[in-house]
């Protein structure tokens, strides 16, 4: 808006006025870069969350140093009271060479260790609707075994690249 | 385009402004192209009580190139910054508007002009206004500390523009209110970096 008082030929007097944003509509602005979480930070939440959701203990590990081997797909079939009853045994889950193959396609898995498997389990699908969240778009939940005196263990894969 | 000065011409414009607001602080009379003084202040609707209120040699005092108080209210309580305060005659409005439990600070590169702003404070019985020796570039102030700032053909003269206006939005608390009145260039600058300074604060 011009003021009609001008110092000069070549000037004009105007009026204008800003508003400083206050903090929220400023944490509004910069939300884009807050979503572009550091990759470290996202994998210490999700470690965290473990814990929160009932694992005793999280760790992060590389898949190539996940060990699979054929014996157990044995041990399973001959001796198993869940062979051929859902899914996640012999013969409808993934054979060894298939897992192998999976787990290439992955660089970091996060092991979930604690006495209860259905705590686990349950604790690694949450996760991976959280890592999903955080742009972990691959990220799969290998759930645990029921408990047999023994600690049982759940991994979430999640991937480093895409 | 101001990076293209060097600090002897950044120099040489402070002084000009100097030269020439130690005449303004004597008396603007004669020195603008636009009305002074009271003539002025009542030209840009400043709020006519307000300007009855001001004793003559306050309102003689002013000239300012607009009215930032018409850009929103200065409320109760409020701390406001006057960058470039001169004769002091928006921040004693400022510090009226505010009341007693506001409180005004000017600033200004002049030391005569900021003594005439406390002589004028003291004349219009105002407390709640301190005046003190200041670039806006370089403001002496905490992050957050205004709820307002107010400036009145000051930032035209100001060399680094840019420098300046980040220190507004640093001194300005969340949500506060800067309230401008300028001169904003409307033709050809001279060419020629001397023709530029000799006429900065013309």
């Amino acid at each position: 808006m011009e003021t009609g008082f001008n110092s000069s030929p070549v000037t004009k007097g105007v009026l204008f006025r800003a508003v400083k944003p206050v903090a929220a509509a400023i944490r509004e602005r910069i939300k884009p870069t807050a979503v572009a979480e550091r990759r470290e930070d996202k994998m210490e939440y999700l470690l965290k969350r473990a814990l929160d959701l009932g694992a005793e203990k999280a760790k992060i590990i590389d898949t190539e140093t996940v060990v699979v081997a054929e014996w157990v797909r044995w041990k399973c079939q001959y001796g198993c009271p869940l062979f051929e009853k859902d899914p996640f045994h012999p013969p409808f889950a993934p054979d060894a060479e298939s897992t192998k193959k999976v787990l290439k396609e992955y660089t970091k898995a996060i092991l979930l260790n604690g006495p209860n498997g259905q705590t686990l389990s349950e604790a690694a699908v949450k996760l991976e609707g959280e890592a999903y969240h955080r742009g972990y778009y691959k990220a799969f939940a290998l759930t645990a075994l029921v408990p047999s005196g023994g600690a049982a263990c759940a991994p979430v894969s999640s991937p480093g690249a895409t | 385009m101001e990076n293209e000065l060097t600090t002897q011409d950044k120099q040489r414009i402070e002084e000009s402004i100097r030269g020439k607001y130690l005449k303004v602080a004597a008396s603007p009379e004669g020195l603008f192209r636009y009305p002074t003084g009271r003539a002025g202040l009542e030209a840009l609707n400043y709020a006519p009580d307000m300007v009855r209120g001001l004793p003559e040699p306050v309102a003689a005092a002013y000239c300012g190139v607009g009215n930032p108080f018409t850009l929103g209210p200065i409320r109760e309580g409020e701390a406001i910054l006057d960058i470039g305060c001169g004769a002091g005659v928006d921040s004693i409005i400022a510090a009226k508007l505010a009341g007693p439990s506001g409180a005004v600070t000017g600033i200004d590169l002049v030391p005569e002009m900021l003594a005439r702003a406390s002589e004028n404070a003291r004349l219009a019985g105002v407390d709640n206004a301190t005046f003190q020796e200041s670039s806006a570039e370089q403001l002496p102030f905490l992050d957050n500390s205004f709820e307002v700032v107010i400036s009145n053909g000051v930032f035209n003269l100001v060399v680094d523009k840019v420098k300046a206006l980040g220190e507004v939005y640093r001194v300005l608390k969340p949500g506060g209110r800067f309230m401008l009145a300028d001169q904003v260039l409307a033709g050809e600058l001279p060419k020629e970096t001397k023709a530029r300074v000799d006429n900065w604060a013309r």
